[in-house]
């Protein structure tokens, strides 16, 4: 009896201290219930080359993923900060004082300029400086596109070699979570760019400029074409990446890529559009679907406040009263098949919030379902509401405007979505004429930015944190506030959320911006979705993130 | 081989009579070709056949399209073909076999568009550059050289680009470029004829150039003219297809067969086939029958190759 | 002969200048900036100064008649800039793309030649006979379908059938020319299909008015085989024409990759040049376009000059 108990007690100690390592390592979501198995080779595709691969100035993750140790990083499913190069951190108590502990013991690559040696308190300050552009003030600060995320920080110093202390200017709710920004907070070894000879040396994409300490090493690369990676011997979190290496190739054509993928060729593919799902499950019923809070873009129809009529809220709400987001999600996402778990028959589309549907920020789903403007079907009530309005703003008969889409890349991207809503927008308020003006990529960019147009659809990617997903499209100061919406009252909200540390509070101030947004209307969000993603049988761990990259450290295969 | 048999000394119409009974012609002398078309070129009559199909779907397209080709209908998004939607309705859920017959109009308006206009100003470029000879003709073909030595496809693009994709912007792209391409037959065409005696002979009595050019040249380079235009019509709705593939094709949910064939064809190509079938096959059958057509008025057309034939 | 060699070659001179200043406008006239490109996400609220210092980076505040004297000084040396994107110097990218497309090119063009000039010599043969209207439905049913569709098919149709899709990497001819070959045939030969039909018109054409001679009827008549008739009095002279027309149909070729280099994922010069055009990255799409430019034109002169030694009546115009 005793050795029993002794063998449990051992165990649970066992068992325990398994999960407690698994904290402290890179997050999963998975319960693991087998014992993951070492080797193989996997290929992912990617449809876009990489351009301008320096990681504090890059506008995309451009291959890094792999290769990279962060600061910290977001878990895939709660968004919350976990640890990863820095291991612990603590705010003073005014909340203008960071110290981030530097793990011990992880190394860079046995690549110049770090040639293999432990990444120090220097390589954040270098890491973090990079990140604000403070430490290249002759460069224009836009080269920098997360700096909004720390431009809090006044400095930071080394205070010894595994010690870092950031000033803040004010308390932040935003800053831990810039530090996890899998696009920018990629740690380099201090000094890297100019022992390449140039500030700007780690923009062009080439092998040697990859240096960081993640769990692959970057052994290839032929931008557009193909870029190899192999494990990483000396990897911190030891045991771990249980792949071998991984290979990526360009794929262009979505057409192909899923012939890829159905013939085994690649690892994953995108479920998002219904015919997809169609295709990939008849021929390959075997394939994994998973489903994760994200899906990418938040999509939405923004107006341009300088021109009339949009300037007048009437004109605004009677448009965002017509819209039937339900249609647009039912008919574009739809629902999940006997491959999606329980989330079988369950629709795979969501109400969307004036911000990304996963931030715990975010207004919930049960509140939008109530509000008229995501009633489906549309009753007669809010038709003759938003005729009304429309009337009252001048317009009995209803509107004629020409209505801006995006192609979003030169193959594949689809104006389906916008075509519904015209048609939308032309039955709920009789009378009215929309043009629909598809235009390149280069060519909305110029428009929006310079305000010629009345109203454009549009989409950015998920941005860190709920408070700066809103800043940038609300704030007056906002650089994706191609509305031009100017309201105090949202800076105020935004700003006072901004440095509000308490979740609950931060909740409550949030909750008031994004109302404010729901009676004010500078953009109609217009659909929102789960991520959803195909992947081959055999793969396992695999778990893409509402904000960033699947973390391949963790995935193994099961063959 | 195909036997000569022995033609009287005045033009052969190809009808094998002999001297005296073609004095009583049954047809205009202009039909005749057409007539001999009809005859014996099964395969160019297929083609003519399609084009006035074509035609006639086009022209008379709002009646005959059952439903309106751009309104969505949610409801009735990807149906097979039935009853009620003969070809079936797209992820729209908008009538196939009313957006092919209004895509008739589309293929044909850019077509047809690229074809006249273009046609028009390769005669006149060419025609300019040909007949004036000189430094005239060198810059004219320095340009023509420079316009041609870029590839089709990447002129079309950056001029639609540039332009901004719509249905007349494609129309002004093509037939810029049908323009300057064709501009060296014509140009090489109306040089052979230049050289003729009766064009020396109309100078000397004083004609001025422009009477020359209208009253002698073009009505001799109308063969040419008229097999350049088959060509080019054929190129110009297959080039469309090409833009949309990439892109930059008449944009939605404007039903240009190339369109639905590279956008809503290859999406939905294994799960609603109908999607490419239909408006696959009708751009190769008019593109095939406009080629098969051009051939066989060439061959009727061209004096040189008229005595080929048994 | 020397006088026009030399007058020939001189005229390209203009035609090349003339095509430089052609690809440079259209690149400055299209909308959209690579400016607004490089911001990304962040579209308004952009000081202006900040713009103004982007473009200084990148070259675009001089005027435009100074950049484009400065480009193409540049080109004339070999040096065509940095991609404004990639910040590759652009001479490297496109060394790396050219053999792809070069070679797809290659096997195209002679694969369009072998299938072509055949068919079109048998369809003269037998003119008029089901053989004849066969041969020219087969050529043309190969120019009317578009060539992506057929792409497509090719691509997916066996990976639904039999799981297979033609290896995603590229691998170049001379690290396994297997390999190579395995991913490049299936475009070649859809677009070498697609453009043999107009050699098949072409050759026939030319057979038939050339077999109409008097020279070939006395061949015939002398007894020669037809083999010999053929070969050695009728296809010289009626090849000539299509010589011309294989220079023409570079061009056309260097179009037909683009489309092919998409749907087959090649490396090749066609994708990089859509891209580049997609996102205003000037440099590339000047240096490709100029680089094509120059082939064509080159090609063109040679061809020119072949005249003159086959055709002593040319040079004397």
């Amino acid at each position: 009896m005793k050795g029993l108990t002794a063998f449990a007690v051992l165990l649970i100690l066992g068992l325990v201290a398994a999960g407690c390592s698994q904290q402290a390592s890179s997050p999963t979501t998975e319960p693991v219930t087998k014992e993951p198995k070492r080797g193989g080779m996997i290929t992912i595709s990617m449809p876009q080359a990489w351009s301008n691969t320096d990681p504090q100035m890059q506008q995309l993750p451009n291959g890094w993923p792999s290769v990279a140790a962060y600061l910290l990083r977001t878990h895939p499913v709660t968004t919350e900060v976990v640890p990863d190069v820095i291991e612990k951190w603590e705010f003073s108590a005014d909340g203008k004082e960071l110290t981030l502990h530097v793990r011990k013991g992880v190394k860079f690559f046995n690549m110049p300029p770090a040639n293999g040696r432990e990444v120090e308190a220097k390589d954040i300050v270098y890491t973090l400086k990079s990140l604000s552009g403070q430490l290249y003030p002759d460069l224009p600060p836009v080269r920098f596109p997360r700096k909004s995320a720390v431009e809090q920080m006044t400095n930071a110093v080394e205070v010894d070699k595994n010690t870092v202390k950031v000033t803040l200017s004010t308390p932040s709710s935003t800053f831990l979570q810039g530090l996890a920004d899998y696009r920018a907070a990629i740690v380099i070894p201090e000094g890297i760019r100019e022992s390449f000879g140039d500030v700007q040396s780690l923009g062009t994409p080439r092998v040697q400029n990859y240096v960081s300490a993640g769990p692959f090493i970057m052994t290839k690369l032929e931008n557009g074409v193909s870029v190899e990676y192999k494990r990483n011997p000396d990897y911190w979190d030891t045991g771990k990446p249980y792949l071998d290496g991984i290979k990526g190739v360009w794929i262009p054509d979505p057409a192909t890529a899923i012939a890829a993928f159905i013939s085994d060729q690649t690892a994953s593919n995108s479920l998002i559009k219904p015919e997809d799902r169609q295709l990939i499950f008849s021929q390959r019923p075997d394939v994994k679907a998973i489903t994760y809070p994200g899906g990418g873009n938040w999509g939405f129809i923004g107006f341009n406040l300088k021109r009339k009529p949009w300037d007048d809220v009437r004109v605004r709400k009677a448009i965002a009263l017509v819209i039937n987001h339900a249609e647009l999600g039912e008919n574009f996402i739809g629902n999940g098949g006997s491959q999606y778990g329980d989330m079988n028959g369950k629709p795979l589309w969501l109400y969307p919030p004036p911000i990304p549907w996963f931030y715990p920020e975010a207004l919930p789903q049960q509140e939008l379902a109530k509000m008229p403007y995501y009633e489906n079907p549309k009753s007669e009530k809010t038709l003759s509401e938003a005729r009304k309005l429309l009337a009252d703003a001048g317009f009995p008969n209803g509107l004629t405007f020409d209505l801006l889409g995006v192609q979003f890349s030169a193959l594949g991207g689809t104006s389906d979505n916008v075509l519904l809503a015209k048609n939308q927008i032309e039955k709920g308020l009789p009378g009215s004429k929309v043009t629909v003006k598809i235009v390149e990529q280069p060519v909305w960019t110029t428009t929006a930015g310079n305000a010629n147009y009345d109203i454009g659809y549009y989409g950015y990617i998920h941005d860190t944190t709920a408070v700066s997903m809103m800043k940038t499209p609300f704030h007056s100061k906002g650089g994706r506030n191609v509305a031009f919406y100017n309201n105090p009252r949202m800076d105020q909200l935004l700003d006072q959320a901004a440095t509000e540390l308490d979740l609950e509070k931060r909740k409550a101030l949030m909750r008031s911006a994004q109302l404010l947004a729901l009676e004010e209307f500078p953009y109609i969000g217009m659909y929102a979705e789960y991520g959803q993603v195909g992947v081959q049988p055999y793969i396992q761990n695999w778990q893409p993130a509402a904000i960033g990259d699947v973390q391949y450290q963790n995935v193994w295969l099961d063959k | 081989m195909a036997q000569q048999k022995p033609t009287a000394a005045l033009p052969s119409s190809g009808l094998g009579l002999s001297g005296i009974a073609r004095a009583q012609r049954r047809f205009p002398i202009w039909l005749e070709p057409y007539i001999d078309l009809v005859q014996h070129k099964p395969l160019a009559t297929f083609g003519g056949a399609v084009m006035l199909i074509m035609l006639f779907v086009a022209l008379f397209a709002d009646v005959l399209a059952p439903y309106d080709p751009v309104e969505p209908n949610m409801a009735a998004r990807l149906r097979a073909p039935d009853s009620s939607h003969l070809l079936g309705t797209d992820q729209l859920g908008r009538d196939e076999l009313s957006r092919i017959i209004y895509g008739a109009q589309i293929s044909l308006f850019v077509g047809l568009g690229a074809v006249l206009i273009g046609t028009s100003g390769a005669t006149i470029i060419g025609g300019v550059s040909g007949y004036f000879g000189g430094k005239v003709d060198t810059a004219v073909q320095r340009v023509v050289d420079a316009v041609l030595a870029m590839p089709a496809l990447i002129l079309l693009l950056a001029i639609v680009s540039v332009l901004g994709p719509s249905l007349l912007n494609i129309v002004i792209a093509l037939s810029f470029r049908a323009a300057i391409g064709e501009s060296r037959t014509i140009r090489g065409a109306v040089i052979g004829i230049k050289e003729n005696q009766y064009v020396d002979a109309a100078r000397a009595i004083g004609s001025s150039n422009l009477h020359i050019l209208v009253h002698y040249i073009l009505p001799n380079v109308t063969a040419p003219i008229m097999v350049l235009a088959s060509v080019s019509l054929g190129g110009a709705i297959l080039a469309e297809a090409s833009l949309s593939f990439l892109g930059f094709g008449v944009p939605p949910p404007a039903p240009s067969w190339g369109g639905m064939l590279s956008l809503e064809g290859r999406r939905f190509m294994i799960v609603a086939p109908w999607l490419a079938i239909a408006p696959g096959l009708s751009l190769s059958l008019v593109v095939f029958g406009i080629n098969v057509l051009g051939d066989g008025l060439r061959d009727v057309l061209d004096p040189r190759l008229r005595g080929t034939r048994g | 002969m020397r006088t026009y060699v030399l007058r020939r070659s001189l005229l390209a001179i203009p035609t090349l200048l003339l095509s430089s200043l052609l690809i440079f406008s259209i690149m400055r006239v299209l909308p959209g900036d690579i400016i607004y490109t490089v911001l990304g996400d962040t579209l308004v609220n952009v000081p202006q100064s900040e713009i103004e210092a982007l473009k200084k980076e990148v070259g675009l505040d001089k005027p435009l008649y100074e950049q484009y004297v400065t480009w193409i000084a540049a080109a004339m040396k070999g040096d065509l800039g940095k991609s404004l994107r990639y910040r590759q110097p652009v001479s490297d990218m496109i060394a790396s793309r050219l053999p792809v497309t070069l070679e797809l090119g290659v096997l195209a063009l002679l694969l369009s030649v072998i299938v072509g000039i055949p068919v079109g010599v048998l369809a003269a043969l037998r003119q008029d006979t089901l053989a004849d209207y066969a041969f020219r439905g087969f050529a043309i049913a190969n120019l009317s379908v578009p060539s992506f569709w057929l792409a497509t098919l090719v691509v997916v149709l066996p990976a639904i059938w039999f799981r297979y899709t033609p290896p995603l990497a590229y691998v170049s001819f001379f690290d396994n020319p297997i390999e190579n070959l395995k991913l490049l045939i299936a475009p070649a030969i859809i677009l070498g299909l697609a453009t043999s039909a107009t050699k098949v018109r072409m050759t026939r054409a030319m057979m038939l008015e050339v077999m109409r001679n008097d020279y070939i009827r006395t061949a015939w008549a002398k007894g020669l085989p037809e083999r010999v008739i053929i070969y050695r009095h009728a296809l010289k002279n009626a090849l000539i024409p299509v010589i011309t027309l294989f220079g023409l149909q570079v061009t056309a070729i260097l179009g037909g990759t683009v489309i092919m280099e998409s749907v087959f994922s090649l490396p090749g010069m066609g994708r990089l040049l859509i891209e580049a055009i997609t996102y205003r990255d000037y440099t590339v799409v000047q240096g490709i376009a100029l680089l094509i430019v120059v082939w064509v034109v080159i090609t063109n002169l040679l061809v020119d000059l072949s005249y003159g030694f086959l055709d002593p009546r040319v040079r004397f115009r």
